[in-house]
């Protein structure tokens, strides 16, 4: 049996329950009901996961780019690896991940027992379901397509494949992004068409057999070399590296990717060094070299290295 | 069988209150003076403006009762709609509290204060109440308030940290620095005289 309790009767009351029941009664005041309350919570929640997952895809693109920029070769487009991470980071995703982890914890600070943890708490294990959930995400290969994606479909937006194509675009300074056309009967020229549709004549004498066989297998590549002409374009060429990486690189990938490059740019190093003691003994000082090999040896990137 | 109000708990009156407003009554008998007083010593000193806002209070309760946690007390979860709107009216009056904040009790409040830490024994034996009563007006608000929860009324950590919504840490953290702005205070003063 339930039990029965008494009503309170205004009589015998305080002057306060008799006010506070008068103005429940006169301005009809009822309480709310309790599936506004569950809604409400409901959004904060929700909310919450948004900043967690906008947060998360923001890790799998910085994940991304941390995998597909190319450290490895940043010798020949910047004077120290500072300046090229400076370049090549992703600010507007490290801006959202920053901005989403303080949505979250603003977030779970508002849900009912959001609270009882202390800021650090709350910060760290939002940021730590975004960077988990980023993880998984890139696994999949969610940052190259999201990254392709909104290049796509923002123009505002660059893509670390648009960044590397303007770092690396750069014949002016010894750079050229783009795919193989034809070569000579010698095959010592190949004919090069590059990103901005250009075509160039690659004198290839200073590559080695690997870079002459990727050049001309017909994917697009990197090219590292000096222009010889630049109004008839032609470019000789000192080293040939892969364009980006597949969607998944690692860290044994990356670490040959550099091996390759600076065994390249030694290899000119010590050949230019043979051939300016050659220069010495046999001709005269004033005399220019009767042959183009060394050219790579005056490259930038080679320069850098030996310091 | 009968029972009588004063025999079921906070929640069962909750319940019934939500069935028939009549009952509501009963949870205002509970909690007015306990709340009337609180409310006074966060600064709502006026006796008028303290029954408006006393009103405010008990009709924000019984418009949010389908909100209530019932993981929390139901005496906290009271505690923070006050302490809300009494900084609310506070603020719009924009009113500073005048005269003595401790009316009551003093000397218990005095003794719990300097009985709470026995590392801070220096502070305990030069506490006294009417001292602490002049001084705790004029500690920063953030210690204000978890200094009268603990000392006046008699709050645990976990409640106070459910009244304010701030961490259990927290509250550790800011009776410990409001215990020592007192203390500070009171030296400051009585290097003065």
């Amino acid at each position: 049996m339930k039990p029965q309790i008494k009503k309170q009767n205004n009589n015998h009351g305080s002057e306060l329950s008799s006010a506070v029941l008068n103005r429940i009664k006169s301005e009809k005041v009822t309480p709310t009901a309790r599936f506004i309350f569950t809604c409400i919570n409901c959004m904060v929640w929700s909310a919450w996961a948004f900043s967690v997952i906008i947060g998360a895809i923001s890790v799998a693109v910085l994940l991304y780019v941390g995998d597909h920029a190319r450290f490895a070769l940043y010798e020949a487009t910047h004077t120290t690896p500072l300046s090229f991470f400076i370049e090549v980071l992703p600010y507007i995703w490290i801006t959202v991940f920053v901005l989403m982890g303080a949505f979250a914890y603003f977030n779970m600070k508002h849900t009912k027992s959001g609270y009882k943890y202390p800021m650090w708490q709350l910060l760290i294990s939002s940021l730590l379901f975004s960077i988990v959930g980023g993880a998984v995400l890139q696994f999949f290969g969610a940052g190259y397509l999201i990254d392709t994606q909104l290049a796509k479909r923002m123009p505002i937006y660059k893509s670390l494949e648009q960044s590397e194509q303007r770092m690396w675009q750069k014949p002016e300074e010894g750079r050229l992004v783009g795919v193989f056309d034809t070569m000579d009967e010698k095959e010592e020229v190949y004919t090069f068409v590059d990103r901005s549709d250009h075509s160039w004549r690659i004198q290839t004498k200073e590559l080695r057999v690997v870079d002459r066989e990727l050049l001309s297998s017909g994917n697009i590549v990197r090219v590292l070399g000096t222009t010889t002409d630049a109004v008839n374009r032609d470019f000789h060429a000192c080293g040939v590296f892969p364009w980006m990486f597949d969607a998944n690189v690692s860290i044994k990938e990356m670490k040959k990717d550099r091996r390759i490059f600076v065994e390249r740019m030694y290899e000119h190093m010590e050949k230019g060094d043979r051939l300016r003691g050659l220069e010495r003994e046999v001709f005269d000082k004033n005399e220019t070299m009767p042959f183009e090999e060394g050219l790579c040896a005056n490259l930038a990137a080679v320069k850098r290295m030996k310091f | 069988m009968e029972k009588d109000f004063h025999d079921m708990n906070d929640e069962e009156i909750v319940s019934m209150a939500l069935r028939d407003q009549a009952f509501f009554s009963h949870i205002v008998l509970r909690y007015e003076d306990k709340l009337s007083r609180y409310i006074m010593r966060l600064g709502v000193r006026n006796a008028e403006d303290r029954q408006d806002t006393l009103q405010d209070i008990f009709i924000k309760i019984y418009k949010n009762l389908n909100s209530f946690d019932t993981s929390l007390s139901f005496s906290s979860w009271v505690y923070r709609i006050a302490h809300n709107e009494a900084i609310s009216a506070y603020r719009k009056k924009n009113v500073r509290p005048e005269g003595h904040l401790i009316d009551e009790g003093n000397e218990r409040v005095a003794r719990e204060m300097s009985t709470c830490t026995g590392a801070e024994k220096k502070f305990d034996e030069k506490v006294n109440a009417e001292e602490i009563a002049r001084v705790l007006e004029k500690v920063d608000d953030k210690y204000k308030s978890v200094i009268i929860l603990r000392f006046f009324e008699h709050k645990e950590y976990e409640e106070i940290s459910d009244i304010l919504k701030i961490p259990i840490g927290s509250v550790g953290t800011l009776i410990h620095r409001g215990k020592k702005q007192i203390k500070d205070k009171i030296d400051t003063k009585q290097l003065h005289v």
